[in-house]
């Protein structure tokens, strides 16, 4: 009894242990078969978003008003919380029940990975047959997912990458605003370390201080900032990060010392430490902790609730500088049943005169299509209290000096991303001298053998 | 169980026949009653634990067929430095984790054992935090060990004037942090050392009084050894649960800071929904499998001569 009972215990818990392994946090899923209508041509689609309640809105009306234009398609829609969709996305493509329309760049791995994987449906012939429909696209926006000369996304937005400042610390502290001009050389990295340092009070003392800058990108990002870049230019292209540039590139030392040194020497940023412990009480930006922060444009709505006047300025030029947009495309599946049905939903949901012009009210995200620029500028400009003509040129600058972010066109960056951050943190932080963590980025990033 | 064994032990000096039938109505009894699990496992386990067996051996992508590579998975594993890594700062988790979870269970339980007032209050507002999901628990952590703005840290340097540690922003602090998270998890391991407790023999205890013992000695020579088969399976599903960490270094630290939280499960996790290299992962998992399924065997080795079962079977 004694080695039997024993042996049942080792049995179960051990049964019990690989389960959960296995199946980690497995979500039941109480999939409703498709209902497939005995009518003939009667036709339904999946739609996948990310799960948001700001959103829900916009995406039942998008459903209602297509489905009535096309009384024989229905649209499921299907809500997925960001964090959870790459995970659901493995299972759904496996299993051959793809979600018909979705974004890649909603899920955490993005573009590069799906396509790589061979999971989005080459859409040029539906791109050549409406070309009326994607005409006020900037051509630059639309080539992003050209990929091998065939298009995989139809993008939907197009966002730039900023400095927003805190009008009120300025004012202050007595300090000219920033220029909104990109070509304005004068406002330069040194220039930004000068501003910061006049802007910095109660260094150290954790309930009071405010950091001067804060510069939220990721290292990559920072080092296009000064004209470096981590990957070779192929990286992009091929979507295989292959040969890292970490170490190769001079101009990426420069842009992480200049960080470090803002953080230690000049202590006017705040360290790994400090922005983890400031991120659990709200935005460093919004809580006024940070009076200058660079971000992707994302915070042209995101710091609306702010309780003080903020401004926006372009991130500091540097030879070379190129800064992220970040440009997210409407996809449907490689193994999709209903393409044409799926490309019909597409051009009704970027319809610049009705989906694509509600998405943008609802949203106030930067629009892919031009035919809705000056319609976004009066938006930003009433909500924000700036002048169109102010964010006109902030926006075409950071187009201008834009290229597409390296987690949407490099395979697998959410796992190089996770590589780089590790290191990177005790960098900030002080415990690592640059040098030696650049030398370890590349030197994980080469064991991750994505050739 | 122990019913059931005792029913065993009287039916001994009944005759075999009855024996056999009450045998088999035991057996009956257990197969119905084990059967929701049994086929629920079979269904919706059993067949991706194999799928995954046969995966190990391949590369799988999701979208491509499988092809098969042989050992390839496991050779590529044992020359990554990642899972080695990864294994270790599992196992210095297991090493703080399961003495910690174990001292601490035992000493609530001791506590609540005694008969006071509004004792079931107690044992459900201690057993209360592990029914709730380890992404909130992760959350109120978090907030509890903020450096900066956390109950703790405040409460250290207000009374102290202590400055507090960087807890989980710290390579060197994580791993006891997450260890301290515990905390919130001892609920399922005190219920079970406080049904043990209350399934003591009291004559026992009264025979020591009358030898002039006192408490300590009471509990490490007559309670210790009782309960030691209960500190075992404490143990045993201790270990397990230390190597199955996923949640808190998901969700709190990314794997980070610098690799010091990056959990065998979380590399796991990241080998197949990162990077989509579900071959590789599922050779992972059942590295893992091998892993617990030795310390367990380890674990029942080591204390075969410290455990005490009431009711050995002295066939």
């Amino acid at each position: 009894m004694r080695k039997k009972g024993k042996s049942l215990i080792i049995a179960l818990t051990s049964i019990t242990a690989m389960s959960s392994v296995l199946f980690g946090c497995s979500k039941s899923d109480s999939e409703t078969g498709d209902a497939a209508d005995p009518g003939k041509s009667k036709v339904e689609i999946t739609w996948l978003v990310r799960t948001d309640p700001n959103m829900v809105d916009w995406e039942k009306d998008m459903i209602s008003g297509f489905q009535k234009e096309h009384s024989n398609i229905t649209v499921k829609l299907e809500q997925i919380p960001q964090a959870e969709i790459d995970q659901r996305l493995t299972t759904m493509i496996s299993s051959g029940k793809v979600p018909d329309v979705w974004s890649a760049n909603w899920a955490n791995s993005g573009f590069a990975t799906y396509n790589k994987m061979g999971a989005l449906l080459d859409l040029t012939p539906y791109v050549e047959k409406d070309a009326s429909a994607l005409a006020g696209i900037n051509k630059n926006i639309l080539d992003i997912y050209r990929i091998d000369g065939k298009i995989y996304g139809v993008p939907m937005l197009a966002i730039g990458s900023f400095l927003f400042y805190n009008k009120e610390i300025f004012d202050k502290a007595g300090v000219a605003y920033p220029p909104t001009n990109w070509d304005d050389t004068s406002w330069n990295y040194e220039a930004m370390r000068d501003t910061a340092r006049k802007l910095s009070s109660d260094i150290g003392n954790a309930d009071k201080q405010v950091f001067g800058v804060f510069n939220s990108m990721a290292p990559n990002l920072q080092a296009w900032g000064f004209g470096g870049d981590f990957f070779n230019p192929d990286a992009y292209t091929s979507a295989v990060m292959g040969e890292p540039a970490v170490l190769t590139n001079a101009a990426n030392k420069e842009a992480i010392q200049f960080n470090v040194d803002l953080i230690n020497k000049d202590k006017v940023a705040p360290n790994q430490t400090t922005i983890d412990a400031v991120n659990a009480i709200g935005d460093p930006f919004l809580t006024g902790r940070v009076a200058m922060v660079i971000n992707g444009g994302w915070g042209f709505w995101s710091y609306q609730p702010a309780k003080f006047k903020w401004g926006v300025a372009p991130i500091p030029y540097h030879d070379g500088r190129k800064v992220p947009l970040f440009v997210d495309p409407w996809n449907v599946s490689a193994k999709s049943k209903h393409p044409a049905e799926s490309w019909e939903f597409i051009k009704y949901l970027i319809d610049p005169k009705n989906g694509g012009k509600k998405f943008m009210e609802k949203t106030s995200a930067t629009p892919a299509d031009n035919t809705l620029a000056e319609q976004w500028y009066q938006q930003v400009a009433d909500k924000t209290g700036m002048k169109a003509e102010d964010i006109k040129v902030l926006n075409e600058g950071a187009v201008k000096n834009g290229r597409e972010a390296d987690n949407h066109l490099i395979d697998k960056f959410s796992v190089i991303g996770n590589t780089i951050n590790q290191t990177i943190s005790g960098v900030w932080n002080g415990q690592k001298s640059v040098d030696d963590g650049l030398k370890e980025i590349d030197t994980n990033l080469r064991s991750l053998n994505l050739k | 169980m122990n019913s059931a064994v005792s029913a065993r032990t009287q039916a001994r000096s009944a005759g075999k026949k009855k024996r056999n039938s009450e045998l088999a109505r035991e057996e009956r009894a257990f197969w119905l009653f084990i059967s929701p699990w049994t086929l629920g496992f079979l269904l919706f386990t059993g067949g991706p634990i194999i799928a995954s067996l046969f995966l190990s051996f391949a590369d799988y992508n999701v979208v491509d067929a499988p092809t098969f590579v042989g050992l390839r998975n496991f050779f590529d594993l044992f020359h990554d430095k990642l899972f080695y890594k990864s294994l270790s700062v599992t196992f210095y988790y297991a090493v703080l984790s399961v003495p910690f979870t174990i001292v601490c269970s035992m000493i609530l339980a001791l506590l609540l054992n005694n008969k006071i007032k509004g004792q079931a209050i107690f044992r459900t507002l201690y057993y209360t935090p592990s029914i709730i999901s380890g992404v909130a628990v992760s959350f109120l952590w978090m907030w509890l060990l903020n450096p900066d703005f956390g109950v703790v840290n405040s409460l250290l340097s207000d009374w102290f004037g202590i400055k507090g540690p960087g807890w989980f922003t710290k390579p060197n602090t994580v791993i006891p942090s997450m260890v301290l998270m515990q905390l919130t998890a001892i609920g399922g391991p005190m219920v079970i050392f406080l049904a043990s407790l209350q399934s003591l023999p009291s004559d026992l205890y009264e025979a020591a009084s009358i030898d002039g013992a006192n408490r300590l000695t009471k509990f490490f020579k007559i309670t210790v050894p009782l309960i030691s088969s209960v500190i075992l399976f404490n143990a045993i599903i201790g270990i397990i649960s230390s190597f199955q960490v996923f949640t808190q270094a998901y969700v709190i630290t990314k794997g980070g800071p610098d690799w010091n939280s990056y959990f065998y499960v979380l590399y796991l996790f990241n080998t197949a929904f990162a990077q989509f290299r579900m071959g590789y992962a599922s050779a992972q998992a059942w590295i893992l499998f091998i892993v617990i399924f030795v310390l367990t065997m380890l674990a029942l080795l080591v204390s075969k001569r410290l455990i005490y079962y009431e009711y050995d079977d002295k066939r």
